[in-house]
């Protein structure tokens, strides 16, 4: 038995060095170009007399990369010089122990700090890089934290693919000593709950963790994980469902109540991920409100008394006589557009110059006066 | 326990099964990506063994890095002290006397612009800050302290837009609101002498500068970028009420930017001395404080025109990305790939250069003298309302006097010569700057040619001491009187008529030399002209065949563009546009153009449907390789690189070398050349590594520091000084070689310099560019070009063309007429190339027409080879993820390396029985290695070249095996515990 044992604890090694050797190695250094950085700022040398910072930032953004990009950051300024900066990717909403989390990153980033004087002004320097396996660096920087009544700030330029330009930065804020314990309390204090969407019913991959949540609106929001990747309508009459998804019609298939359909999501380079999405029973699904898809892109046609996708615009009628323009694209939008139906057609105005702005070569390039009218769609006329 | 053992194993058996599987999928997906992974992990691919007998084709003129060093670090504030244009400076209140105080204004002012982002950006870590330097110049204490330190921690921070994936949106310029300033304030009057205002606009890869974003008009005037905002007006408005309570003396700014802000406040505000300073650079900024102190008279002159209004050129009516109107149609919205995550537009989007050859000065100078002489349908244009400061334009501490202009022809030049005089008390250096202006014919109307009322064909600076005067020559070349005739002759043509050539102390200078000699209404005159520095030449003949041939090649030049011009191009179901003409400024100002994809556009290029695509690779093979036949590949020979280090291009021994080459080493040097070449066994080619430019070698992208960091490509424009570049270039080269290490790690290409225009002051990255001039851009190119390859350094100028904007770059279409495409846009690379013997480009990410850059013939061949004579290698943008920079069409047009490639891209792949592919492959295959045998990567020698695994492929099959023997052990001590247990 003791053999055994042996054996099996002498495997269990083998496989530990293996993935370690998977994991690191010895490429070759970096060569460096002349460094043609002017003298240091004057410092007290390298011991810090003792003292320690912590420091803390994060960089958030929506959208369909949250999970790649968002990231919080601990940094500790240590008492040997050292400064370590740990990252936890808190958009993929796992908040459990630091040591066997996956989405939390100790020392991303590294190097050393001290204290020095600045053009006169009293601060941290701190340099900073990625450090992989073997020792090399990339994206290294050198940023100087100011003191503002106690709380120091500086932004931390990281790198999302580390040696790349690919990089995003995070607003730092920190103070002296200790406010987070440990990388646990770090993530408590960032981690956030996921909230699916409001949803009346939903279509799920189980294999693929994907969602596609039906809303009473109408509108239809495709998950993969936590990250939203497309979203579209959804009609519910005669015990059929009908989807669409960035304005096209998806094939539905039906087996019994048991309703199927496939959505993509592309992964860039030519690929793309296949979620195949099931609803075991849509006899227990309510129609959306109104029995009418809303205005495709999942966003309610509460707007004004009508609107009209037209190619990339859409046109919003706000009363009578009044309608704006918007360009979901790039997030814009211009009021002061008047118009006039005449059955299907629809005969619109621009204002000015000097109220389009911008907006003008939007219009210029998208828009015209007159249009068609079919259903919820503006096909220019001419 | 015998169930416990086989507990054991089972655990293990699923365990190490599991690991199995994770490794034999990390396989493909790493190798897919492998390019990437080494140049991030700096994983070695080859292992050179030197040759002891190596000759040393390059070697550094410094004796050690130290003295590199201390050079560079002068020769950035000596760029900046001669790029440095003085635009104000009222009642002489520069230079400043010693001991003066400054209290410094602007989060700027503390955050000081360096240099631009993204792939380009050079590290600021430890560049000298304004303080330091006014400091450094006017003594200790000479800034405001507590000012300083109350920037340090007031929170205001300018932000650019994110390089990948960024946008428009981001740009922020966070001037410090003026309520916040509170107690500093009282420290103001013991630094009173000088207000020193910062106003600094950065750009960067990847966006463009705002010019009327809606959403960000919270931010800034009208969502313009370029203008002042309301706390930098406030501030104004302040300072000016201070300097007149007598809290400070004088009001002083420095534009701190490479794109021209609109300067429609400079005569507001009390200001007395404006200095525009780019972007400094490491240590460009103790230049601008020696120009403050009058140590140094600033000589620089303005390479753009800087607006009062920059919405009124004619580029800023079609600038941006516009979308094809039926592009739903199509499905350009998922329609190919590339390296901005989540964008995918690569076909949906086009841009109109509707103003032809009307862009900065040639616009603003053109209509000018159109609207003085009456002609034209100029209109009741008013000069003085757009224009700022003229091209050409800068102050000096002193004044020059001209006299005894002459023009001589000589054969193919003219000799221009003149005396100038220092007739102020403090010494200086002057720029003379040549223009000409070539007749504007009713055979011009009638055919489209369009002519600038002026256009820089010469220049020359020299330092002229305080009374002393210094005669200049200047040779002027014939062929840049010439115009591109796409209509009719289809080539070059010097018309026949009157020329004149005068010396302006710039543009508008210059016109009105001209007009004066033309003896103009001076009513209608901005300025009196000085008809004595005019010169007029008659060209008695009408000359269409001198200049149809290249100088360089000797080639036939015809048109080569006639499917980027929407007036030519067959494919766009008659979607013509109206150009910009002088014959009718009214009538022909653009507007913004509507366009649709039509079915034949789609066909021809913005199609990635693999049907189509292998349709136009059909059609590439039959139009320009019809007569190729399978070449040898892979034959047996004793043949090495190294033996080609001397050898000319053209000898036809390179096609013995490359025949050694089989077709998967050949397809593994073209498809992956992220930041490096790979190691070409066959022929002991080495593998070399390639890194960015264009102010120094910025390895900072890839990691590690940079080195040198020198100043904005327009301020080294500005220095009209050709020896400070050319020291500058072999500088930037120098920084390679001695960055190059003996493991076999040879840094030997750079990406850059950038030489496309500035037809706008919105593009992101202006600051990689030269100038609104294209001649300028050449001219400077050159020189820059030849210096860096002096050091052994091939350079990828770029970005090769028409790549004059951010927004949409990925495969936007670009539409314009070969005249303008000619005589603006190409001109810079022309200089680089053919004047400079620039072995590269790099071609850019958007389209001629509906053709990607790269594979468009008539530019990647047409152009480049027949007639600049290109002889290394072209490389692409970065290709990693864009499919659409298809490898066949590329090859096939003359585009030789890709800057990385993903997983699904090797469109090469199973052709080598292709004998147009195979030929077309070959030949770049030649171009790249023409490069690297004529850089300093030969100084190893005749060195034997190994390519190896690298470490991290190497330990993925390590854990891959280790794993496959570990659970064929666990599997099999499963079974047999398991037969004990049963047994037992």
């Amino acid at each position: 038995m003791k053999m055994k044992k042996l054996l099996a604890a002498a495997l269990s090694a083998l496989m530990l060095v293996s993935l370690l050797a998977a994991c690191g190695g010895s490429p070759s250094s970096n060569s460096q170009a002349p460094s043609a950085a002017p003298s240091e700022p004057s410092g007290n040398g390298d011991s810090q007399g003792g003292k320690s910072y912590q420091f803390w930032g994060t960089y958030e953004e929506s959208g369909e990369n949250a999970s790649m990009l968002n990231a919080a950051f601990l940094l500790n300024l240590n008492e040997d010089s050292t400064a370590v900066a740990d990252k936890y990717m808190f958009a993929n909403f796992d908040a459990s122990d630091a040591a066997t989390n996956p989405t939390f990153t100790a020392s991303y980033m590294s190097g050393t700090w001290k204290e020095v004087e600045k053009d006169g002004v009293a601060c941290l320097q701190i340099k900073l890089a990625y450090v992989d396996e073997g020792g090399n660096e990339s994206n290294a920087q050198t940023a100087y934290a100011y003191d503002v009544a106690g709380v120091y700030s500086f932004d931390l330029t990281f790198p999302v693919v580390p040696g790349m330009s690919y990089t995003r930065v995070a607003s730092m804020e920190g103070k002296e000593g200790q406010t987070y314990a440990d990388a646990n309390a770090f993530i408590q204090a960032y981690k956030q709950d996921f909230t699916a969407p409001e949803h009346v019913g939903a279509f799920t991959d189980a294999d693929n963790n994907g969602t596609a949540y039906l809303q009473a609106d109408g509108t239809v929001l495709v998950y993969a994980g936590y990250d939203k990747f497309a979203d579209g309508t959804w009609t519910l009459a005669d015990g059929t469902i009908a989807i669409t998804l960035g304005g096209e019609a998806v094939d539905v298939t039906m087996d019994g109540n048991k309703a199927t359909f496939t959505a993509e999501r592309n992964l860039g380079d030519g690929n793309a991920a296949s979620y195949t999405l099931v609803c075991e029973d849509i006899s227990t699904l309510s129609a959306p409100e109104g029995g009418q898809a809303p205005a495709e892109g999942g966003e309610p046609a509460e707007e004004g008394i009508a609107s009209y996708e037209a190619g990339g615009l859409v046109l919003v009628l706000l009363d009578d006589t009044n309608m704006k323009v918007k360009y979901p694209e790039y997030g814009m939008e211009r009021d002061g557009f008047t118009y006039v139906l005449d059955g299907n057609t629809l005969t619109v105005t621009a204002p000015g110059e000097d109220v389009l702005g911008a907006f003008g070569q939007i219009w210029g390039a998208m828009g015209g006066e007159t249009w068609t009218i079919d259903g919820n769609t503006a096909t220019k006329a001419g | 326990m015998k169930k416990k053992g086989s507990l054991l194993w089972t655990i293990l058996t699923v365990v190490t099964a599991l690991l199995l599987v994770v490794c034999i999928v990390a396989i493909p997906v790493t190798n897919a990506f492998a390019t990437a992974i080494n140049v991030a992990l700096g994983a070695k691919t080859q292992e050179v063994i030197p040759d002891p007998d190596a000759k040393i084709y390059f070697w550094s003129d410094y004796e050690n890095e130290d003295d590199l060093v201390a050079f560079e670090k002068q020769l950035c504030h000596d760029i900046e002290a001669e790029g440095a244009a003085l635009l104000v400076n009222r009642d002489n209140t520069l230079p400043l006397a010693a001991g003066t105080k400054f209290t410094p204004f602007s989060q700027s002012s503390f955050n000081l612009l360096y240099g631009g982002t993204g792939s380009g950006q050079v590290s600021a870590d430890d560049a000298i800050s304004l303080k330091a330097a006014i400091d450094g110049a006017f003594g200790d204490n000479s800034v405001n302290p507590e000012q300083w330190k109350f920037y340090a921690g007031a929170g205001y921070k300018r932000v650019n837009a994110d390089t990948t994936g960024g946008n428009q949106a981001q740009y922020r310029i966070n001037e410090v609101p003026w309520n916040e300033y509170g107690a500093v304030a009282t420290t103001w009057n013991q630094y009173g002498d000088v207000a020193l205002v910062v106003l600094a606009r950065s750009g960067g890869e990847g966006a463009d500068l705002p010019s009327g974003l809606p959403e960000l008009e919270p931010y800034m005037t009208d969502g313009d970028y370029l203008r002042l905002c309301k706390e930098e007006i406030e501030m104004l408005e302040n300072l000016e009420q201070l300097k007149k309570q007598g809290i400070f003396k004088k009001i002083v700014v420095l534009l701190n930017s490479s794109n021209t802000l609109q300067l429609d406040f400079v005569d507001d505000y009390g200001i007395d001395a404006v200095l525009w300073i780019g972007d400094v650079g490491m240590t460009g900024i103790t230049a601008v404080a020696d120009i403050l102190a009058g140590t140094v008279n600033p000589s620089g002159r303005i390479v753009d025109t800087f607006l009062k209004d920059n919405h009124s050129s004619p580029a800023m009516q079609n600038f941006g990305a516009y979308p094809y109107t039926n592009g739903a149609d199509y499905d350009v919205a998922t329609a190919q790939n590339n390296t901005d995550p989540g964008i995918g537009k690569c076909n949906r989007d086009y841009v109109v250069y509707q103003e032809g050859i009307y862009v900065g000065y040639r616009y603003y100078e053109t209509r000018y003298e159109d609207y003085v002489l009456g002609q034209g349908n100029a209109g009741e244009y008013s000069y003085d309302s757009d224009v700022a400061f003229p091209f050409g334009y800068g102050l000096s501490y002193t004044t020059f006097e001209y006299s005894n202009f002459s023009v001589q022809e000589q054969g193919d030049t003219f000799q221009v010569e003149l005396d100038v005089k220092n007739t102020g008390t403090v010494d200086g250096k002057h720029t003379v700057q040549i223009y000409f202006q070539s007749p504007y014919t009713q055979y011009d109307i009638d055919n489209q040619v369009e002519k600038a009322a002026v256009e820089l064909c010469g220049f020359d600076k020299k330092f002229i001491a305080a009374g002393d005067t210094e005669h200049f020559t200047i040779t002027v070349e014939k062929e840049d009187l010439t115009s591109y005739d796409h209509m009719n002759a289809k080539t070059y043509i010097l018309e026949d008529g009157d020329y004149y050539f005068t010396v302006g102390k710039d543009a508008h200078d210059a016109v009105n030399n001209i007009l004066a000699a033309k003896g103009a209404d001076q009513g209608r005159m901005t300025a009196a002209g000085d008809a004595g520095l005019a010169f007029k030449w008659n060209n008695p003949t009408f000359d269409k065949t001198t200049y149809a041939v290249s100088s360089v090649t000797g080639l036939p030049i015809t048109n080569l563009f006639e499917d980027a011009d929407l007036n030519k191009y067959e494919g766009d179901d008659g979607q013509d546009i109206t150009y910009l003409s002088r014959s009718d400024w009214t009538g022909t100002w653009p507007s913004t153009v509507s366009l649709k994809i039509t079915d034949q556009m789609w066909k021809d290029g913005l199609s990635h449907n693999e049907a189509d695509r292998k349709a136009m690779v059909e059609t590439a093979k039959s139009r320009y390789w019809a007569d190729a036949t399978m070449p040898q590949m892979g034959v047996s020979g004793t043949l090495s690189a190294s033996m080609f280090a001397e050898t000319e291009a053209d000898d036809p021994s390179w096609n013995e070398l490359i025949s050694q080459i089989p077709y998967s080493e050949m397809t593994n040097l073209v498809y992956n050349g992220f930041h490096l070449t790979q190691p070409v066994p066959s022929i002991s080619l080495p593998g070399t590594n390639d890194e960015n430019g264009p102010q120094g070698f910025t390895k900072s992208l890839m990691g590690g520091s940079s080195a040198m960091a020198y100043t904005s490509e327009d301020v080294m424009a500005a220095t009209f000084n050709l020896e400070l570049i050319e020291n500058m270039g072999k500088c930037i080269g120098e920084d390679f070689l001695h960055a190059t290490d003996d493991s076999g790690t040879v840094f030997s290409g750079i990406y850059g310099p950038g030489a496309n225009i500035h037809r706008t002051p919105y593009c992101g990255r202006n600051f990689e560019y030269y100038s609104e001039d294209g001649w300028l851009s050449g001219r400077v190119a050159a020189v820059e070009v030849a210096a860096i390859q002096d050091r052994g350094v091939y350079v990828f100028t770029k970005h090769f063309a028409l790549n004059d904007q951010e927004e949409g770059r990925y495969g936007i279409s670009t539409w314009s007429n070969e005249q303008a495409i000619r005589e603006l846009y190409l001109e810079g690379f022309e200089g680089s190339v053919a004047r400079g013997g620039g072995m590269g480009v790099m071609s850019s990410f958007n389209r001629l027409g509906v053709t990607w850059s790269g594979a468009h013939h008539g530019l990647m061949t047409g152009i480049l080879r027949d007639e600049w004579g290109m002889k290394g290698a072209a490389i692409t943008d970065c290709s990693v993820m864009a499919a659409y920079m298809d490898y066949r069409l590329g090859v096939l047009a003359g585009q030789d390396l890709w800057d990385g490639y993903s997983m699904g891209m090797e469109t090469l792949d199973g052709l080598d029985n292709d004998p147009a592919i195979v030929s077309a492959v070959q030949t770049a295959v030649k171009h790249i290695a023409y490069s690297i045998t004529h850089s300093h990567a030969m100084n190893v020698g005749n060195a034997t070249v190994r390519a190896i695994t690298p470490w991290w492929q190497m330990a993925i099959y390590a854990a891959t095996g280790v794993m496959a023997v570990l659970t064929a052990g666990s599997v099999f001590m499963l079974i047999r515990s398991k037969k004990k247990a049963k047994n037992g």
